[in-house]
Formats: C-alpha cells, sequence, structure tokens
C-alpha cells in the first residue's frame, strides 16, 4: 500500500519553505553582516561568537553554561500551545489518515496521556501569570503580563498553592479570628438534554448530520462577609467561594472537592474573579486558569451574568473527540430495476400518530385546499370539463410548530371525473360539474358531506424532518410511516 | 510552520543515498556484487562505495526515472522471523524472499525464491542465512557498538544537567523528579520535564518489525523509522554501505529514531531528529563518508569549519582537480590529499563528539527550553549551537589567536547585531512574502486539484532539482503551475504506458 506520509525529503524542503516564512536568527544576523561588509567566514565566526554572549554564561569553572533566561514565559507557552494544537489535530478521528496509523500502531492511548502531560505543563506555565495579574488585581504587583522571563526552577514547584496563593490578607485574617462568616448560598443547575450540537461522528464530511451531547451542570456559591460583632450596613459580600457540583439520576449532589471559582473584592469599585475551569478529575483541577478584573459584584447571583461565568463549565478538546462507530461490513447486492418491489415505509401494526397536539379546542385551525388528478403533469389541460379531484388537505396552523397537513379523499359524487370548475377559498368550496349544476358549502371539522371522516394520510415535521403517515387499509390506523421532502410535498 | 504539520511529523525518518575483515564471496549477501571489500583507506571507501552503488543499483535501487512501481507485496509466504536482540522481541521481515512451501518462525521449510528489480531466482538456505546472519549481527553491533556508547549514560549526564541549571544537588533533584504531581495525579515531573528514563540497550530495537528489503516507492532511501512506531526499513544497499563502513551505522540511525525514549511524538515535532540521529554514526573515525557530503551533516561541517577551522569548499577543491565539466561523470581524485584530510578530519570529529554529546545533554535536561528556542530563532540544531560556541573558540579566521583577536575588537558590534536578530526572529519575513506565498498556495492547490500524492510532489521537486527554499521562492505562482501541471502530465502519461 502506498504510503501518505510525506517523505523527509520532502518534509525538509517543505519546512525550510514554511520557516522561510519566518525571519531566522542566523539570517538576520548574517544580513547585518552584509552591511559590516564582512567575509562568509568572518560572519560565521562572529555568528557563534555573538551566540556564546548572548546565551551562555561563565560557569564559575572556566566553562561555559546554557543562561535558560533568555526566553519570556510567553514564548515557551506558544511552543505548549503548539504541541497541543498538533496532538489535537493527529487525535481527531475526522483526520482518517493519522487515525488508521494510531490504531495500526495502538498509539492513541499513549498521545492522550502525551496531551494530559502537555495540558498539566502549559496549565503550570500559565499559572504563574494568573498569579501574577492576580496579585496586580489586588493591588499587591506592578506586573506586564507575559514579559517575564521563563524559569524552569520556578515552574515545577511541587506544592503550587503554596508558591502561588489566590487569597487575600483580609479574608485569611478573618478567617483565622473567626470574623469570616457565611451570609449566603446560591445553587445554579442546568439540565439540557439537548445541550451541545456536534458533527456526527460516523458521518462528519456531512454537514446534515450532527448529534445532540446532553449538558448538565451546576455551581454552589457561597458568599462570605467579615464581621466585626456589629450589625453590617450593607449585606454585600467581602469573598464568594463557587464549588462545582454533579446531581446523581437518584438526586444526590456530589460536590467537586475544591472550589473552582474565587471572588474578591478590591478597593470600593472592582471584584477580582478567579475560575479553574477543568473539573475535579482533570487535568489541571485546583490549578486557576482565569483571572479577571470587573465592576463591583454586589451578590454572587450577580456572577452568573458576567461572560467569565461560563468559562466554569468549559468542554475539554479530549471529551470532544467520539470515536465513529466500525463501519458496515463491506457487501456485494446487486438490484436490477423492477426485481423486487421497494418498500420505503415503515410499518408500525399498531398505528403511527403525530407526536403532537396540533389542533386548537375547537378543531377549527385550519385551511382547504385541492389537488386535481394529473395536475402534476406539465401538460395538465386546466380546460378539461371532465376534472377530477385527487385529494383535498387540510392545513392546520396556530398550534404547534409541526406543520401538519391532513390528506382527504372526496365522498361519493364529488369524487367522479365530473368536475368543470373547483374553487376553494379558507374552509369554503364550491364545484361546477360538467351538466351546469354548482354546489356550495363548507368544509367543516366534523363530519361533512365533501370529504372521508378522516384523512388517508397526514404529514408533519419533527426535529427538522418531514413525515408521512399513511392508512393504507383505510381503518382508521396509520400503519406506515416514511421520511418526505417538504419540498416535494409542495 | 511545516505545512500539514500535524500529520508530516507522525512520521520520520529516513537515510538517503549520498554519492556516495575481507570476507570472501560465499559468505557475503547474495546480492552484494562480486569483490566487495572493506577498504581500509578513505580513498578507497569513497571510491569503492561508489562503484558497488553503480553495480548494484539496477538491482537494489531500480531505474530511479521511473515514476512509479506496483510496490512489492507482503504475503503469508513472506518470510519472518521472530528475534530477540538485547532482550527485546521484534520480527525481521525478509520482504523480498517468498518461501515455497512452509514459513516457520525460524525459516522456510521449502524453496526460497528471491526477487528484485533485476528479476527473481531461487536461492539456497545457505545463502539466506548470510543474509540473517549479518543482519543478526549489525543490529547488535548498532546497538552495542555504535549507539549505546553514545546514549546510554543520557539521562545521568541530562538529570545532572537539569540539576546544576537550578542549583541544587542531583540528589536532591533526583527525589523530586520522579514524583508525581500532586496537582496532576497520573504524571510525573519526569514526564512534566520531559526527561527521559534510562535508556537501556534494548530501547534501541524496534519492538515490532524490522524489515529488510527493497524500497520502490524511495528509490534513493536507505533506511526508514516511523517515530514511535516500532517499525524500520532497512535496504540491502543500506546493508552494503554498512559493511564497507565495518559499522551498521544506517541501522544504529534507524534505530535512534525509533528509541521512544529518545526520539517520539510529540517532543520530536520540535527538534532535528535527523542530525541527532546522525552525531553517533556519521562522525565515528572509519566513517569517511558522510561528513564530507550527507545532507543531514551540513550543520557538523558547519561546526568543522567554524570550531577546526577546516574549510570543506578549499579541501574539496583540491581534491578533484579537474574541472567537473572534464570528468564525463567519472570524478578523478587525489587519492593522497583525500586521504590526508580525512585523517585531519578525524581529529575535529572527537571534538564534535564531545560537543554534540554535551549538546543532547543540554537539550533532554530541559528539553521544552530548547524546543521553545528553537522555535524563537527558528532552527531546530539552536541546542549545538550554543553548546559549540560555549565549548570551543572559533580557529577559522587562522588560528584561534587571530580569530579571537578579530572578535573581540568586534565584540561590542557583534553583541548589538545579535541582539537585533534575536528581536527580529520569530517574526514574518517581509520579502519575497508574496511571491513564496503565492507559490506554495499554487502548489497545494494543483496538489489538490489532481488528486497528486506527496510522493508525486517529491519527485516533481527531484525532477525540477529544487532543493533549496530559495529556489521555490523564486518560481513566479504562474510558472510553477505550468511546471507542475507539465511534470504530472508526462507522469500520468508514462504510468498508462506502463500499466498497458
Amino acid at each position: 500500500m502506498r504510503t501518505k506520509f510525506l517523505p523527509a525529503g520532502l518534509i525538509l524542503v517543505l519546512s525550510i519553505v514554511s520557516a522561510n516564512c519566518a525571519v531566522t536568527l542566523r539570517g538576520s544576523f548574517q544580513d547585518q553582516c552584509k552591511t559590516e561588509g564582512w567575509t562568509n567566514d568572518q560572519c560565521d565566526v562572529a555568528f557563534y561568537y555573538g551566540v556564546r554572549q548572548k546565551f551562555a554564561k561563565e560557569d564559575g569553572n572556566g566553562g561555559y553554561i546554557p543562561t535558560y533566561n533568555a526566553l519570556t514565559r510567553e514564548q515557551v507557552l506558544k511552543i505548549q500551545d503548539t504541541r497541543l494544537q498538533e496532538l489535537n489535530d493527529v487525535l481527531d478521528y475526522k483526520n482518517r489518515e493519522n487515525d488508521k496509523f494510531l490504531k495500526e500502531f495502538e498509539l492513541r492511548k499513549y498521545l492522550e496521556h502525551q496531551e494530559k502531560i502537555f495540558k498539566a505543563g502549559r496549565d503550570r506555565l500559565q499559572l504563574v501569570d494568573i498569579h501574577n495579574r492576580f496579585k496586580e488585581f489586588m493591588g499587591e504587583l506592578s506586573y506586564r503580563p507575559g514579559h517575564d522571563r521563563f524559569s524552569t526552577s520556578s515552574l515545577f514547584v511541587e506544592d503550587l498553592t503554596k508558591s502561588y496563593p489566590f487569597t487575600s490578607n483580609q479574608i485569611e485574617e478573618a478567617r483565622a479570628n473567626k470574623t469570616l462568616q457565611e451570609i449566603g448560598k446560591t445553587m445554579w443547575f442546568s439540565e439540557m438534554t439537548l445541550g451541545r450540537k456536534e458533527p456526527d461522528p460516523n458521518d462528519p464530511d456531512d454537514q446534515n448530520k450532527f448529534i445532540w451531547k446532553p449538558i448538565k451542570v451546576g455551581v454552589e456559591l457561597v458568599s462570605y462577609k467579615v464581621m466585626d460583632g456589629q450589625t453590617p450596613k450593607e449585606n454585600t459580600f467581602d469573598y464568594v467561594e463557587g464549588t462545582r457540583f454533579e446531581v446523581a439520576d437518584n438526586g444526590t449532589i456530589k460536590r467537586e472537592k475544591l472550589p473552582s471559582v474565587k471572588v474578591f473584592v478590591s478597593g470600593n469599585s472592582y471584584s477580582i474573579v478567579v475560575i479553574d475551569k477543568d473539573k475535579e478529575g482533570e487535568i489541571g483541577f485546583s490549578i486557576p486558569d482565569f483571572v479577571d478584573q470587573t465592576s463591583r459584584l454586589n451578590s454572587a447571583e450577580q456572577l452568573m451574568g458576567q461572560s467569565l461565568f461560563e468559562r466554569l463549565f468549559y468542554e475539554p478538546q479530549n471529551q470532544k473527540r467520539t470515536p465513529p462507530r466500525d463501519p458496515p461490513p463491506v457487501v456485494v447486492e446487486i438490484a436490477p430495476v423492477g426485481s423486487s418491489k421497494i418498500d420505503v415505509w415503515e410499518t408500525n401494526a399498531n398505528g403511527w400518530s403525530v407526536p403532537a397536539r396540533y389542533k386548537n379546542d375547537r378543531s377549527d385551525n385550519y385551511s382547504v385546499n385541492h389537488k386535481l388528478k394529473g395536475s402534476e403533469q406539465e401538460n395538465f389541460d386546466h380546460s378539461n370539463p371532465n376534472k377530477q379531484i385527487d385529494y383535498l388537505r387540510k392545513m392546520w396552523a396556530g398550534v404547534g410548530d409541526g406543520r401538519v397537513i391532513e390528506y382527504f379523499r372526496a365522498k361519493s359524487p364529488y369524487d367522479q371525473p365530473n368536475l368543470s370548475q373547483i374553487s376553494i377559498y379558507e374552509k369554503n368550496i364550491r364545484l361546477v360539474t360538467v351538466d351546469g349544476n354548482v354546489e356550495e358549502g363548507v368544509i367543516t371539522p366534523n363530519s361533512n358531506k365533501w370529504i372521508q371522516d378522516k384523512p388517508h394520510q397526514i404529514s408533519y415535521t419533527l426535529a427538522g424532518n418531514r413525515w408521512m403517515l399513511w392508512d393504507e387499509d383505510g381503518d382508521g390506523k396509520y400503519e406506515k410511516k416514511r421520511q418526505i421532502s417538504e419540498a416535494g410535498e409542495k | 510552520m511545516l505545512i500539514k504539520k500535524s500529520t508530516v511529523r507522525l512520521i520520520f525518518v529516513f537515510m538517503f543515498v549520498f554519492v556516495s575483515k575481507v570476507y570472501p564471496q560465499s559468505v557475503l549477501p547474495h546480492f552484494f556484487p562480486e569483490g566487495v571489500a572493506q577498504p581500509s583507506t578513505p580513498a578507497r571507501q569513497w571510491q569503492e562505495w561508489a562503484r558497488y552503488y553503480n553495480a548494484a543499483r539496477n538491482a537494489l535501487v531500480g531505474d530511479q526515472d521511473v515514476v512509479w512501481y506496483p510496490g512489492f507485496v507482503q504475503g503469508s509466504d513472506t518470510i519472518i522471523l521472530e528475534k530477540t536482540y538485547l532482550g527485546q522481541r521484534t520480527k525481521v521481515v525478509f520482504d523480498n524472499y517468498i518461501c515455497e512451501g512452509k514459513v516457520t518462525r525460524t525459516g522456510c521449510d521449502g524453496k526460497i525464491r528471491y526477487q528484485s528489480f533485476d528479476g527473481q531466482h531461487y536461492i539456497t538456505e545457505a545463502q539466506f542465512r548470510v543474509v540473517e546472519k549479518m543482519f543478526d549481527d549489525f543490529a547488535v553491533r548498532a546497538v552495542n557498538d555504535i549507539n549505546y556508547p553514545f546514549w546510554g549514560d543520557l539521562e545521568k549526564a541530562a538529570v545532572a544537567a537539569a540539576a546544576k541549571a537550578e542549583n541544587v544537588t542531583e540528589e536532591e533533584f533526583r527525589k523530586h523528579l520522579d514524583k508525581e504531581d500532586p496537582h496532576n495525579p497520573g504524571i510525573t515531573f519526569r514526564e512534566l520535564r520531559h526527561i527521559p528514563e534510562k535508556i537501556e540497550k534494548k530501547d534501541f530495537i524496534p519492538y515490532r518489525e524490522i524489515h529488510l528489503g527493497l524500497t520502490p516507492e524511495y528509490s534513493s532511501v536507505l533506511g526508514v523509522a516511523w517515530l514511535n512506531a516500532g517499525v524500520v526499513h532497512y535496504t540491502p544497499m543500506a546493508m552494503m554501505l554498512d559493511y564497507i563502513l565495518k559499522s551498521p551505522e544506517v541501522l544504529a540511525h534507524e534505530f535512534v529514531h525509533t528509541n521512544p525514549k529518545l526520539q517520539n511524538m510529540p517532543l520530536g515535532w520540535g527538534l532535528d531528529l535527523e542530525s541527532m540521529a546522525s552525531i553517533a554514526e556519521m562522525l565515528l573515525d572509519n566513517d569517511h563518508l558522510h561528513l564530507w557530503r550527507h545532507g543531514y551533516a551540513v550543520d557538523f561541517r558547519e561546526f568543522a569549519q567554524v570550531f577546526c577551522g577546516f574549510r570543506f569548499a578549499q579541501a574539496r577543491d583540491e581534491i578533484t582537480k579537474r574541472p567537473a565539466w572534464m570528468s564525463m561523470g567519472n570524478v578523478i581524485i587525489d587519492e593522497e590529499k583525500l586521504n590526508e584530510y580525512s585523517l585531519k578530519l578525524n581529529t575535529c570529529k572527537g571534538a564534535l563528539r564531545t560537543g554534540l554529546k554535551r549538546g543532547v545533554e543540554w537539550l533532554y535536561s530541559n528539553p521544552m527550553y530548547w524546543s521553545a528556542m528553537n522555535d524563537k530563532t527558528v532552527d531546530d540544531n539552536f541546542v549545538f549551537r550554543v553548546v559549540m560556541s560555549s565549548m570551543y573558540n572559533p580557529t577559522l579566521l587562522g588560528g584561534q589567536d587571530s580569530t579571537m583577536r578579530w572578535l573581540q575588537a568586534r565584540e561590542y558590534r557583534i553583541k548589538e547585531m545579535m541582539d537585533k536578530a534575536w528581536n527580529e526572529s520569530g517574526s514574518p519575513r517581509e520579502e519575497n512574502n508574496g511571491n513564496m506565498q503565492g507559490s506554495i498556495f499554487i502548489l497545494k492547490q494543483i496538489q489538490g486539484i489532481y488528486k497528486i500524492s506527496d510522493e508525486e510532489v517529491q519527485k516533481f521537486l527531484k525532477a525540477n532539482k529544487i532543493s533549496s527554499p530559495e529556489e521555490i521562492v523564486a518560481w513566479e505562482p504562474a510558472k510553477l503551475r505550468r511546471a507542475f501541471e507539465d511534470f504530472i502530465r508526462k507522469e500520468r502519461n508514462q504510468n498508462i504506458r506502463r500499466a498497458q
């Protein structure tokens, strides 16, 4: 089998071409050399001398070691993000060739673990920046985001909560001397069966196919106030802690072990919101991911109106991956046209029904139209005096959104091919026979002389799909059902 | 950034043919041309390799002008042997050996049919065993003699370097290293830091398959490996080269790629894996071929030039005395000069090995930092430039003293230039950008329209002798499109004729 993987030679060429989009350290140095009038040899030695000057330092023993402080944390973060993006691409089931490679060599689990490692590293790296921003918002530090130096040792401290605490002295002191008191509790919970729409993993290229993933999220927000024994003048909080929870099917609530959101007060005008987007059990849980300053929040409920709040219920990339089901077995089926009857109907002996209500209490929310036999043909002769009704339709509207249409056969004698004129408006009908007889009346909700008492077909819309029910044998049960095109029905 | 990075980088790695104890013929593989020896002088090594390659290429490489071969299709009658090398179980697949009997774990109980681009014939079991025995020997020696001596103590050295950089003792550092991250259960600090585990010999042996067979799709390739897949392809031509060099260098190179502690996804996506796989083998004293010309050794040559003062261009010029247009394809060399310069280079190789060994120790002590440095400098071998400049003074401008005097007189200016280069590096290049993006866009567009495989793109680049980015950038997009379409038309016609 021909491999789809590029040979290294091509990788080399294309990567050089691509890399050429960016200025290289060597290229920039070389360009400057030219303006100095130096020879290539002089440029080469100058480049390496400059590399030593900038990226190494004396080790005290006459040698050199790398400085390891050339990069900002933002630059290291970028490479972590790049790796994570690449891993996500490789792990994406939609990339069939990659998926095949991972399957053949059983590498998916390994790469998912690598993804966790890089994410954990990224979270630690980002934490330092978030912590600095937090301290700045709290007025304890002046800080330029992303511009401080990358430091390996500060990144891999074992207890991050000690090295990078997201606390305020005022709250911690109040907690210690027991003046921090709970003043309110807010529970927020949302459960949606049709939570999030995603491409159908079995047919990701078909934009019309999708699946719904349920969403079930909740958070408990506890508000605290520092109380000094006096009755407070305001009931605003000084601190809020929020903990995500899940509700089991039996109704029990399971809270995460640590809070995932904290709200502090900074001065009179601002609130500082710290959020850990990762759920318990996921990589990064307990390490905050976002910090932001907002105008002063006076109650925990106000937090829910903030865009930051949505970040509490972030869906990780790896949970968005849904493996496709195994394809159907490869078979050979030959079907000469006309050799067998094709049954496009789905049968239910007990009968199908329209799943939602569509009639009002008086059952009069319909209008009527009709179709003549043969009128679908291009050369249909409208002047023919012997026209025949194919069916009459009650078009229901105003209740539900199923756009229900009932199809009725005409009662005798109006079902004969002897009509020279047929006109219907709303519920009113007027017929003229070939003999010149005129009949007028109303197609009422109940039994009448114009149409059969029950429709032989009913069509309706459900979840974006159009369906047709059919009472094949006229027994009043709609034992057949099939999907139809709404455009074709018109 | 790489085009289609996530896909192309699943892969890697090749050794391309570059141009360029004596056993009796009966104990050499049957596909070796007659008279293959193991020359002891550099010049003879060059001459003989070129001769053997030319003698064997029709059978082992195929006609390089042919754009498509049907490929050899492995079957249940292909001989596949189960082996254990240095404690690692694997399978050796003899792609071009068909068993006309029952395939057993140790061989074939019937006749063995061998096929190549030169035809097919039966070989005796004894002939097959010669190939098997040489392969067994090479697999073990690739690790024992080449890879393990260079990489074996990497973990200890990387940990020592990391501890030193963080000003803690190695003992303290180790205590922390294998602890689980309390914030991320299931992940150790070693994993977070990407410091490899202790290297064992068996790590170099591909855990799934080693194919000894021809590679119709990549005629100029000697070996191929896929990261993390535990699969290596090793060609008969590579076996001949390794025999001539007295060391299984190509196999050792591929075994570095398939050692998951050294090269893996995704860490390898930010490093120059080819250079790293080449250090242990291309700089061996008895190898007088690779450092002179191989593409993967281009940075080694630069280091040799800057830090050993060895001028390759001048040396090559002196070795080939007559102008190229007089050669008629038969290169005439000054053997004495080639011998002399190759032996001089061996002194430099020692310094390169020492420097680059420390380079890999630095690299694996903090891969995250060096990956980011590579990204910022747009240079996947940046750690080697830092280490070489840290360990050696440049000598290119007439020796150490005169070179250092020249540099120190310009110290401040060099610092300014490096600061500016650092600030600029990694930012988008403006010049030629439009033309380049246009050319690449056209290339990708045509690839999509005509359903052209990546291999065909490679053939196009090769046919048009495009080997550098500047050459692609120089193409006008419209001209590139015409050339590509002409090439594909011609190639498809050839395939149609071949199919008929």
